[in-house]
Order: structure tokens, then sequence, then C-alpha cells
């Protein structure tokens, strides 16, 4: 097997890098199981017989051109498409093998388990601490305010904002820069202490300083928490994640309709050198998408 | 050609014909002075019933300020005891039902409509029905008022009285607390409702903690501007038996007793005193001091809503 040098920083031979990465999945948790996932919005069938399984620690990446169903798939993990009043799904999601969709499921106590940072930083009209103390506050998880001051501290500290703003916590969180806002939004996310956090293309809106700023930030989270990314970017994706799962679009020849699939998921090194199959090798080398 | 270099004469001429203004722009120019137009209009209007009504009531304001306020329906216009302190009491009584009761009834069917009701036929329907009730002509509820609260529900609420004015014009008002509030509510970004369920809120604590905070400053400015319009309307009041004549007894400014018992309201006061001015000329300036008061009631009514909009839109940052 020929040893290919990755050209991005923190290089690793191909041999290393499968090797690193069978390690680590074969100690891995299963966190979701994904079995045969489709997602109606009404009768509009948006994505079909998703398959796949996301591990604990690790970064997956879900990659695909527009209209793919990669948001739809991301919210259904923590029950964000029961907001929608026609959104079902068929299928099964197992969190720890308890499936997520049952009756007896408490949506609220899934948000608290698994968090989520959207696209557009969408603060809380209030200031930056009791943005980051109102997840804690709500779950009761703090006792005694010394516990809160500790928790926002804390949480501020992990999503590399607290030396910027510590000196103004009780100003309006709406005064902060994009990338500012949305490191407040990792930060009210993770002071929930949650297992997972669901990122719907966090950077997008975002300039390249801060998007860079912020893929740091993944690298250190992921020691704790597990994440699940939809991106756009696909050098992001290839920079970022471990795991990277290709969606693309089928149009149907009678209803016109655009239903969003999982083509590949495997490793983020073989996705990007060597995918098994054609759709991905043309949108991953640019020739469409 | 090289950068730097002068470009050619010509182009510049031309140029300069195709984006240089033309002096005409006629038609522009009259749409525009007819807007003017129809802005001085407007002006010139309220200008002139605030000066005609500033220039009758003010010398019986300025003169005896206090006496005018304090003092009662009287049959000459000369007595030194004439004053709307009854009108005002009404009003101010009035004002108070429709604040405890329309407000708070108003702001909850708006909530659980908005956020809380399945988005069917059956809230479709009721909404468009609402919004009818917010049409009907005032005198319409003034009937609903002489109907059921003066006739059958007379021992309760003492027939002819301010409680039955009250509950009517709490009736007039609910369907546009509603509205307003229902519009406030559903101009809170969608982004901010799911930040909150984000980070594990309930569904009534992304409401309170979220959604109403933010739709503060609408619903806030609604309900009071609802309140003046309930100030102002006379319709409903003398269907529902404001007194035309003199009042009996004088109660405190907040005795509850007051509640079951005879009234005037301010637009009454001045609708009796303009007829009288036909026999006492001295009532149309005690009419216009009315009006003058009824319109600072008012006018403050709008002023600390705006006051209250501003301040909780600064809040929300």
């Amino acid at each position: 097997m020929t040893t290919v040098e990755a050209t991005n920083t923190g290089a690793l031979t191909e041999t290393q890098a499968y090797v690193e990465a069978t390690n680590r999945l074969s100690d891995a948790d299963v966190v979701f199981d994904v079995d045969e996932l489709s997602v109606y919005y009404g009768d509009y069938r948006a994505v079909r017989d998703v398959e796949f399984d996301i591990y604990k620690k690790n970064i997956t990446a879900i990659i695909g051109p527009s209209g793919c169903g990669k948001s739809t798939v991301l919210r259904c993990f923590n029950r964000m498409n029961d907001l929608v009043p026609d959104a079902r799904i068929e299928g099964r999601i197992g969190y720890h093998d308890v499936d997520l969709y049952d009756d007896r499921v408490d949506p609220v106590e899934v948000r608290r388990r698994i968090g989520m940072v959207f696209q557009k930083p969408n603060p809380f009209p209030k200031s930056i601490y009791d943005n980051v103390a109102y997840g804690p506050k709500i779950a009761g998880l703090a006792k005694g305010r010394g516990a809160l001051d500790d928790i926002v501290e804390e949480s501020l500290t992990k999503a590399a904002l607290w030396e910027e703003v510590k000196d103004r916590l009780k100003t309006s969180a709406m005064g902060m820069s994009g990338g500012q806002q949305q490191r407040l939004c990792i930060a009210r996310a993770v002071a929930v202490s949650p297992e997972v956090l669901l990122m719907d293309e966090p950077c997008s809106a975002l300039d390249p300083i801060a998007t860079a700023r912020i893929e740091e930030l993944m690298q250190e989270l992921k020691s704790e928490y597990t994440i699940v990314i939809v991106t756009h970017n696909m050098q992001q994706a290839a920079r970022v994640s471990d795991l990277t799962a290709f969606f693309t679009a089928e149009v149907d020849d009678v209803t016109d309709q655009r239903t969003g699939l999982l083509v590949e998921y495997d490793r983020t090194q073989s996705i990007f050198s060597a995918p098994n199959d054609e759709r991905t090798e043309n949108y991953v080398t640019g020739r469409f998408g | 050609m090289a950068l730097g270099q002068v470009l050619d004469p010509r182009t510049a001429a031309r140029v300069e014909s195709e984006i240089f203004k033309r002096n005409s722009d006629i038609r522009g120019g009259i749409f525009r002075l007819l807007l003017q137009i129809a802005l001085l209009v407007t002006l010139l209007t309220l200008a002139v019933l605030l000066v005609d009504v500033v220039r009758d009531g003010w010398p019986v304001l300025s003169t005896r300020f206090g006496d005018f306020i304090n003092g009662t329906l009287r049959s000459q216009s000369k007595d030194p005891l004439l004053g709307i302190s009854q009108g005002l009491k009404g009003s101010l009584w009035i004002a108070l039902i429709v604040a405890v009761l329309a407000f708070p009834i108003g702001i909850g069917s708006a909530i659980y409509l908005e956020e809380y009701a399945p988005k069917n036929r059956l809230t479709s329907f009721i909404e468009l029905n609402i919004r009818n009730l917010a049409g009907v002509p005032s005198v319409v509820y003034g009937l609903l008022g002489l109907g059921l609260l003066v006739g059958p529900a007379a021992r309760f609420t003492g027939g002819r009285s301010v409680l039955s004015a009250g509950l009517t014009m709490s009736c007039l008002v609910l369907p546009i607390v509603i509205i307003t509030a229902s519009e406030a509510i559903r101009a809170v970004p969608d982004a901010l409702r799911e930040a909150g369920y984000g980070v594990g809120a309930t569904k009534w604590e992304v409401v309170r903690d979220n959604v109403l905070p933010y739709a503060a400053p609408g619903v806030l400015t609604g309900t009071l501007l609802s309140l003046s319009r309930a100030l102002g309307e006379a319709a409903p009041l003398i269907l529902v038996g404001a007194v035309q004549g003199r009042l009996g007894g004088q109660q405190g400014w907040f005795d509850p007793v007051a509640l079951r018992e005879k009234f005037t309201g301010l637009p009454i006061i001045i609708f009796n005193w303009v007829q009288d001015g036909g026999r006492d000329p001295g009532f149309v300036s005690a009419s216009a001091a009315a009006i003058i008061v009824l319109l600072a009631v008012v006018l403050l009514l709008n002023s600390a809503a705006i006051l209250l909009r501003n301040y909780f839109e600064n809040k929300r940052g």
C-alpha cells in the first residue's frame, strides 16, 4: 500500500490514518443507530432509507449538495422536526439503543442531552450571562448562585470565549460580532452538559477567521462531546471530521419531487481520497454540487 | 490601452449626456406635491380641531382647573360647582375594569391562538370571526350590554351602572386586544423559539422566557391604544345608561360602592354640554374644556404606550 502524504496540517500517512481510524472505531460506542430512516413533510418524502451509525466522541460530517435532506436528518437526532406541524418519520433512530421516537420519550429531555447550534447565530436577546445560564437554570442543574456562575464560566471557557467577555457578562449578547455570537451559542449548548452536539452549518454565516476558530474549537470539544456537523463546505468536512456521510438528491420522474438519500458513509480519509461510489467522487472532486 | 492613460473625451461627453440629470421630471414632481398636499390637509384638519377646542376651553381650565376637575353636573354653566368629576370617575372606573378584564383575557387568548392551537380550519374560522368582531360598530356592543347586562343580569351588575359599562367596553375592546397581541407574538422570529427549544426548554418556558418578552412592546402598545379607544366611545355608554342629568350622592373617587350605582362618563358629559350649549352658551366653553381633559388623558395613555414600547425594545437589545 503506497503511503500518501496529506497536504493539510497534522498530516498523516494513509497507512497511519487507516490504523488510527479503525482502532478508534472499534473501541467506540454507537451513540445513534439510524435504521431505514425516511422523513416526510406531509406527503412529501424529503429523505429516504437512511442507514448509518454515529460514534461516540467522533466528529461526523454530513455533506452533499443543497436540498438533499442533510439538515432534515440532523434535526431528527434531537426531535427538532417535531416543531414542524406536518413532519413525521418512518424507520427508527436508536439513541443508545432506545427508540428516540417512542411515544414515551420526552423531547425536552432529549434536547437537554442532544444540543444544537444553528446556522445563523441566534442568541437570546439577553445578557451574555443569561444566555448561558438559561439552559442550566430551567433544567435545575445549578444549586445555588455560585454554582450557576461556575457553569457559565466553564461553558464560556470551553467555547473559547471567556477571556473576551469575562468583564462584560451582563452586557447584551446582541452587541457581539457574528463569530462571538456563534461561540456564545456553543457555550449555551454545552452549558446543559449534553452528550451530543449537533451543528447545522455553524460557520456558513461567518468570515474565514471566525470559521477557523470554531473549527479549532470543535477539535477541542471532541474529547468530551459527540459532534455531528452538517456542512456545505467540503474542505471543512475534510479538515475537521473523522467520518463523513455523503448525501445526494434524486428527482422522481413522476412527481418531480426531490428526495435525499445517503450515498456513502466512511472514514473521512476514504471519502475524500478513495470514495467507492462514483457520485461521491464527482462531488468531492468538484465535478458537480 | 495602458492604465492611467486619459480616456477619450468623446466617451466622457457621451456618458455625460446619458447620466446627467434632466431638468424635467414633471410627473414625479406633481406626485410629490400631491402627497405633500395630502399631509398638509391632515395636519390642518387636526390643527383646526385643536385650535378651536383650546380657544374655547382654555379659559375655563386656566381659571378654575381644580374646581373643574372636582365639580359636578349642574344646570347652569355659571355655577361655580360645575365640573367633570363624575364623568372622570366613571371613565376611570371603566378603564380599570377594561384593564383588569379585557387585557388578561385578550392576551391569554392571543397566546393560545398563536402558540398552542393547531393550525386548522377551526382556528382559522375563529380568527376570522375575531377580526369581524373588531369591526362591529360600537353601538352594537352597547345593545349587547343593554340586552344582557342591564336587563337580565341587573341583580349582579346593578343595571345601569359603571360595572355594566365596564363589562360592555371590555367586550368592545377584547377583539382588538387579541388581534394586536397576536400580531406582536407572530412577529417573534422563529429562530428565537428554536434557540429555546434547543437548550431543552418546554413549550411553556419558551413562551414565558423568549416569546413574551420579545413581543412585550407590541402587546403593550396594542393594549394601551385599545384603552384609549375604550375611553372615547360614547354610543355604548348611552345605551348602557350613562346618566344625562344630575347624579345623586357624592362618593369618593375610588369607592367600590360606585360600581353598581348610576354613573356617567366623559364622552357623555361632553355630548350633554354641547347640547346644553343651545340654551346656555357657557356650556360651549365647558364642553370644550372637557374635551381638552379627555384629549389629555388619551394623549397620556398613548405616550405611556410609546415610552413602554421603547423601554422594552431597548431591553431587548
